[in-house]
């Protein structure tokens, strides 16, 4: 239990950090739009705030209540963070902290069946040896239970589960990775022309198309044979329909957003 | 007797092919024909040409005329074929104006819309609001309703021939929504420069260019030594291309990389004209000195042939180089001119039939047909005729390489019937590594790219 409590503390001060981060860095007249995945997850919430002019006066904002974002349904509490205008950096971090610390729990409660039950006698191992092999599979499951719900959270199309076919022979069963147009792409940083950025909805949305559209059933086999063709063809469409330059952008936010969660689950897991 | 349009029509009953219904009908000689209106790709023509001559489009040969009332052949643009399919008489009036520009008015025609694609021209030849010849839709369809043929007429495509998927082309959003009747030859392109009758070393340098060259030099001349590597290579490189019209265009872009939207520096002889708003080259004239060149911008000319043109034009003694992006057809009819343009090898590969099946040289791309987003009966014929869409596909157009193509039709037995042709055996000739195809048949390749970019690899 006291674990449970250290992980709460550290999650809510997590995300009173990103409480604090927001209200210091409320949306600004003119800020471009920071996440076009919105289009593809949710609408945003509000529209942006007019433009004024410099001499106009800027009322004074209304005190921040935790109302305005908590919600029983989690999927409502990120468009609620988003639409407070919290960076998609900043989300991102807040759902997989929560996410990781939720799955945090249940793994340690299964690593300590699981050590409970090889301290146990043989005649009981035997007995439960079905159970024993289902913790060790949902065990084994768990990072990638983990990876698609955060997908979920964030509005990203679910990824298939990795290995829900076995490979022809021969050939290697790769995982199921999220095509780089689905990345946190800010138009304005990346320089895309009106154009480009017309050719990378387009590419969103016939990716969508191909595998199948949104609410798939993550473990079905023509599911994931879907995605895995489809992946492919679409990074390299991205790279030959922007051009190097944009895509090896592109490829280093995915890196340092990889590197972000990563360090984040390690963090809730310390 | 071919049953095509039976076979279409009980598909289109049943469900598995949808069609709208409307389709014009033309009267020639006392016989009333169906007619069905194809653009799009002019690298391509040659075997669409072929397909309708010679194949097995139509039941029996059928008649073959030229825009002008001449004879047509595989290099011809504007043409009509009329005779019967599946028993029924129909008339195939082609007007080829670029693989784009195909993808453009088919949309238009297919949406009901009726926009020209623009873009803005600067430079000393024209500056001002450029219209790509051929939209909103191709005004040069032979009009065969006057003996001799010598007008044409302005209309509404049912089909188009497209180097690239809607994917990349100008608009996917739009072009997305056509039919797709599926990949039905790889189209194959090559870098060439200009010919020099007495050359110099800069020239004499230059046989190869790469990909990361190659991306560079599409914002601006540079010497010959950036891409020869020997320092007293000062002749400066000026690269000579098509317009925004062009697959060859979006086809170069691709294999560079390079972004579709991305502006590039083009050059023109001095003595290519607007017309129209459209750059048209001049007759084949030395090119003496820089002045003999002026900078075209991002735009370039409208067909193949007048980069030919200027690619024979005599550089000797002018200390510069022209370098261009080229369809086979073009290049090839390039070698048999007094001034030919001379091929470079790509990353040290040579552009041939064998090295394109193998996946060693990657300046390719795959050809489509499109057709309108619900095409009429007719269309669906002829698109059927052409590549077995729906007799033997069932519907599901051919989006694959190699043993897993499923290409069919009078596009694909084209390959299979000329093998002792020089330029349209598409890889069925004896010796594939020696010898160069206007297109590639689909069913031989050993590897693809993963898309319509990407570098090919063996399967």
């Amino acid at each position: 239990m006291k674990t449970c409590l250290r992980i709460s503390i550290a999650v809510n001060l997590m995300l009173v950090a990103g409480l604090v981060f927001i209200w210091s860095t409320r949306p600004k007249v003119g800020m471009p739009a920071k996440s076009s995945l919105v289009v593809l997850a949710v609408p945003p919430a509000q529209p942006r705030p007019a433009p004024v002019g410099p001499a106009a006066a800027r009322p004074e904002p209304a005190p921040f209540r935790w109302q305005q974002l908590e919600n029983r349904d989690y999927h409502i509490y990120v468009k609620n963070l988003r639409g407070t205008g919290c960076p998609e950096p900043s989300v991102r971090a807040i759902v997989t902290a929560d996410v990781a610390a939720v799955y945090g729990q249940r793994r340690r409660m299964l690593e300590e069946k699981l050590a409970r039950l090889a301290d146990s006698s043989w005649s009981n191992r035997l007995a439960l040896a079905g159970s024993e092999a289902g913790m060790r599979t949902e065990l084994q499951n768990l990072p990638a239970a983990q990876d698609r719900l955060i997908a979920d959270l964030l509005g990203l199309p679910p990824a298939p589960k990795p290995g829900a076919t076995p490979p022809p022979a021969g050939e290697p069963n790769p995982e199921a990775s999220l095509p780089l147009v689905f990345q946190d792409i800010d138009p304005v940083k990346l320089n895309l022309s009106p154009e480009d950025q017309m050719r990378l909805a387009y590419l969103r949305q016939s990716f969508l198309q191909e595998i199948g559209g949104a609410g798939q059933d993550t473990a079905d086999p023509a599911y994931l044979a879907r995605w895995q063709a489809a992946q492919p063809k679409y990074d390299s469409l991205l790279q030959g329909s922007l051009g190097n330059e944009v895509y090896n952008k592109i490829q280093m936010i995915e890196y340092q957003q990889t590197v972000a969660e990563e360090t984040a689950r390690l963090n809730s897991k310390n | 007797m071919k049953s095509t349009s039976l076979i279409t029509a009980a598909l289109l009953a049943a469900g598995l092919v949808t069609s709208a219904s409307a389709s014009s009908t033309v009267t020639v000689s006392g016989t009333t024909y169906t007619e069905v209106f194809i653009t799009g790709s002019t690298a391509f023509r040659a075997f669409a040409y072929e397909a309708v001559a010679f194949g097995t489009v139509f039941d029996s040969a059928p008649t073959v005329v030229a825009k002008g009332g001449g004879a047509a052949s595989i290099s011809t643009s504007s043409y009509v074929a009329y005779g019967n399919i599946g028993g029924q008489p129909y008339l195939l009036n082609f007007d080829l104006t670029g693989s784009e520009a195909g993808l453009a008015a088919v949309y238009n025609a297919s949406a009901g819309t009726s926009v020209a694609v623009t873009y803005p021209v600067s430079g000393p030849l024209f500056t001002g609001t450029a219209t790509l010849a051929g939209t909103p839709i191709p005004t040069a369809f032979v009009n065969p309703t006057t003996a001799g043929f010598p007008a044409t007429v302005t209309a509404a495509p049912d089909l188009a021939f497209a180097d690239t998927s809607a994917a990349v082309s100008l608009n996917p959003t739009q072009n997305g929504t056509l039919t797709d009747f599926g990949i039905v030859a790889v189209i194959p392109f090559t870098w060439a420069k200009g010919y020099n009758s007495a050359p110099d070393a800069s020239w004499t340098d230059l046989v190869n260019v790469s990909i990361p060259q190659l991306s560079y030099e599409l914002t601006g001349a540079k010497k010959a030594s950036y891409f020869t590597g020997k320092t007293a290579d000062t002749d400066l490189v000026y690269l000579i291309g098509r317009n925004k019209g062009s697959g060859t265009r979006v086809n170069t872009f691709l294999t560079l990389n390079y972004g579709l939207s991305k502006s590039i520096v083009q050059y023109a002889p001095a003595n290519s004209t607007y017309s129209s708003t459209v750059l048209t080259a001049g007759s084949v004239a030395p090119i003496t000195s820089l002045a003999g060149l002026d900078v075209v911008g991002n735009d370039g000319f409208d067909s193949g042939g007048g980069v030919a043109t200027t690619l024979e034009d005599n550089i000797t003694g002018s200390h510069l180089i022209t370098l261009g992006y080229i369809g086979l057809p073009d290049f090839l009819g390039s070698l048999s001119t007094g001034t030919p343009a001379t091929a470079l090898t790509l990353d040290g590969v040579a552009e041939n039939d064998g090295n394109i099946i193998n996946g060693e040289y990657a300046f390719w791309g795959h050809e489509h047909l499109y057709g309108q987003a619900s095409p009429s009966t007719a269309a669906l014929a002829v698109a059927d005729a052409l590549t077995g869409y729906v007799t033997v596909n069932g519907g599901a157009p051919n989006e694959a390489l190699g043993s897993r193509s499923s290409a069919a039709g009078a596009l694909e037995s084209v390959f299979g019937n000329n093998a002792s042709s020089t330029t349209l055996a598409g890889g069925h000739e004896a010796s594939p590594n020696t010898q160069s195809s206007y297109a590639i048949d689909p069913v031989l390749m050993l590897a693809d790219k993963p898309s319509d970019s990407g570098y090919p690899s063996q399967f």
